[in-house]
């Protein structure tokens, strides 16, 4: 691979493995930055009560609030909806949600039961999210992203019965280690190893692969130890374990199954992972508590309007209907660009153009409350995530709540996919639910018995954002002119960064944008 | 670009579907579903890779209705999708299919979800057939190959 780059890696994967393959590998090299975050914010020097007016109560324009007023700015925030958080959602029984074309579910949800449509797991380098939930007193809880005894499956594999995780990752690991340490063992690779490195790189294949010493990997209690038994090691007289059979590695490589096996070392899905317990809006009602009175709900910003003085916008009041107006000395607009790029602005060309440069990614989510945890109960799998190559391509369980009895809420899919996040948001919501019950189905049986009641959110019909994050269509030639202070406004949010989609950008472009205006303010 | 890759449903060739009753309540929020018993167009939604629909009734229902609803109405929020139905932006096909191939703003392109035949498809029936809109159907299968981004 001397001198390949991602992108001719990416085509060879394609070119040799197909279309699946190239898909699961684009998506294990998105979003790989780590966190910058440096510790809380420093905003020294007096602003003198300049006033800021922030556009957006969701993280970015939370953050900007908390930090702003505490260095002694005079803040206002005008937010659309009703409530704190933009995508740091979460849905209770008791809400209701109306979606674009006036949909509305009311969540049905047993006791304290949710789903977060929105973000939905804390990546344990994303320091930004991670500190402020300290700062606040967010209680935090592990996220299960990996679990072993999860499935993988394949509706045109295997007569279309979802298969152990640990099975496919073992099995795969250890054929492909025995292949490669007798590929060295015959002096096949002489050429690129040192005597010294063949003897080492045979044994730690040994070790990592559960290979024996003819480097074979077998029907055994070594690889039983890895992938499971076929009799589980007991006690008593019958106690003696039996080995389990391996799946062979043509039959695994023929079922594409090894796609999603790094999911979880991606570095934004690596364990361990967190989660606010009760809800990812716990994050968003520990800032509305600092900020909430600085917070003027029901605002529909409908012009933004500066010059050398400062900065006027207009807004909707959507209960009355009135339209009224608010001045500042700046502004840090956190309205997504799917919106902003709608409003009468007068923001420089070179802002405008970005705005105009990001599209919203459709995608849709679906929380379904079952009876009972009969994943738990019937098929031992506690959290983590279950990946089908069906359109709602994964099914997650609860990380939280684990072994109690009654109704519990498992996210019911999760669409990246164009074409089926365009399809489910054209469909309406009890449809979507229907779908989701069958093609769940295939991977647990026992689906269309225990189940209580759903919901489902696709992105593109959020009245408030139209889509589920902002995706650049020339980030090298626009984003620096998002990030720029345009006279009196900066603009922040999760797509002005390089951490898209998660709570992270959002953090940490705020933070970014406040200091760089102090600077200007206290500074010139 | 990677984020417009596809994924391949290579599985669904066959859905066997369950027309089990579903317990599902009325008064739980959700209308009462008694069995599932997708209509023909359902069935033709997932049967293959992409976007497997072919006439414009169907792309549109199936894609476009998602945000600029099912009567080509459009929607709004706390922004707006402009609607489809006497739009007279529709008069010639050039400017639908500049926007269905190119996206435009936050609407993404749709280059890599459809094909020539598909994209003049859906044109056409914008132009013609999408709540009264009653222009000549003019997009043509070789304007959008030679309208296609670079």
């Amino acid at each position: 691979m001397e001198g390949a780059t991602r992108r001719s890696a990416l085509a060879l994967i394609g070119a040799t493995a197909g279309s699946a393959a190239l898909y699961a590998a684009m998506k294990s090299i998105r979003h790989v930055q780590p966190s910058s975050y440096k510790g809380p914010i420093r905003l020294d020097g007096d602003p003198k009560g300049a006033k800021v007016l922030i556009l957006g109560a969701g993280l970015a324009g939370m953050v900007a609030a908390l930090e702003l007023r505490s260095a002694g700015y005079d803040v206002e925030v005008l937010e659309y909806r009703e409530k704190a958080g933009g995508r740091c959602w979460t849905l209770r029984g008791g809400d209701t949600y109306t979606e674009l074309g006036g949909a509305s579910q009311k969540v049905s949800f047993k006791g304290d039961n949710y789903i977060n449509p929105g973000p939905w797991r804390i990546p344990y380098d994303h320091h930004g999210v991670l500190d402020y939930c300290q700062r606040l007193g967010v209680q935090l809880e592990p996220f299960i992203q990996q679990n072993h005894n999860a499935y993988i499956h394949n509706s045109k594999a295997f007569g279309g019965k979802p298969q152990r995780f640990k099975h496919i990752a073992t099995d795969y690991r250890g054929q492909t280690s025995e292949l490669l340490a007798k590929a060295v063992d015959q002096n096949r690779l002489d050429d690129m190893l040192t005597s010294e490195d063949r003897e080492a790189l045979i044994e730690s294949l040994r070790a990592t692969g559960a290979l024996d010493d003819t480097n074979s990997y077998k029907a055994g209690d070594l690889t039983s130890r890895y992938r499971g038994f076929g009799k589980p090691p007991g006690a008593g007289f019958n106690g003696a374990p039996s080995a389990s059979d391996p799946i062979s590695l043509s039959e695994i490589l023929q079922s594409g199954m090894w796609g999603r096996l790094a999911d979880a070392d991606l570095l934004d899905h690596q364990m361990p992972m967190f989660q606010p317990v009760g809800g990812m809006d716990m994050i968003a009602q520990a800032f509305a508590r600092e900020v909430g009175d600085l917070i003027r709900f029901n605002s529909k910003v409908v012009s933004l309007q500066q010059d050398d003085d400062g900065v006027k916008v207009a807004y909707e009041d959507t209960r009355t209907g009135d339209t009224l107006t608010a001045q500042a000395d700046w502004c840090v607009c956190t309205v997504p660009f799917s919106i902003l790029g709608q409003m009468d602005h007068n923001l420089s060309p070179e802002l405008t153009a970005a705005v105009n440069n990001v599209f919203y990614r459709g995608s849709a989510k679906w929380g379904l409350e079952f009876k009972r945890r009969f994943w738990e109960q019937d098929e031992h799998i506690y959290g983590g995530i279950s990946y089908t190559d069906l359109p709602i391509e994964m099914i997650s369980y609860p990380s939280t709540g684990l072994f109690t009895k009654g109704p519990a809420v498992l996210l019911g899919g999760y669409t990246w996919d164009d074409a089926q996040a365009y399809e489910f948001n054209a469909m309406q919501p009890e449809d979507r639910i229907k779908w989701a019950l069958e093609f769940g189905s295939k991977l647990h049986p026992q689906y269309l018995e225990e189940f209580k009641t759903g919901v489902s959110v696709v992105w593109h019909k959020v009245p408030w954002v139209l889509g589920c994050f902002g995706i650049w269509r020339d980030k090298e030639a626009h984003y620096a002119n998002a990030v720029k202070i345009d006279n009196r406004v900066v603009c922040a949010g999760e797509h002005v960064s390089y951490l898209g989609a998660w709570l992270e950008g959002a953090i940490e472009s705020s933070l970014d944008a406040i200091g760089r205006l102090h600077d200007k303010v206290i500074n010139g | 670009m990677r984020h417009q890759a596809r994924f391949p449903r290579t599985a669904l060739t066959v859905l066997a579907f369950s027309a089990v009753a579903l317990n599902m309540q009325a008064d739980q929020g959700i209308p009462e579903i008694t069995s599932f018993e997708p209509t023909p167009l359902e069935k033709k939604i997932f049967d293959g890779p992409g976007v497997t629909v072919t006439s414009g009734e169907e792309i549109y229902s199936t894609l476009c209705a998602g945000c600029h609803m099912p009567k080509g109405e459009g929607a709004v929020g706390g922004g707006m999708y402009p609607a489809l139905a006497g739009n007279d932006k529709l008069e010639y096909p050039d400017y639908a299919v500049f926007i269905v191939l190119n996206g435009y703003k936050a609407m993404p392109s749709f280059a890599h979800t459809l094909s020539d035949e598909q994209v003049a498809a859906v044109v056409n029936y914008l132009q013609s057939g999408l709540g009264k809109n009653s222009y000549e159907p003019t997009a043509t299968v070789e304007q959008v190959e030679l309208s296609r981004p670079q």
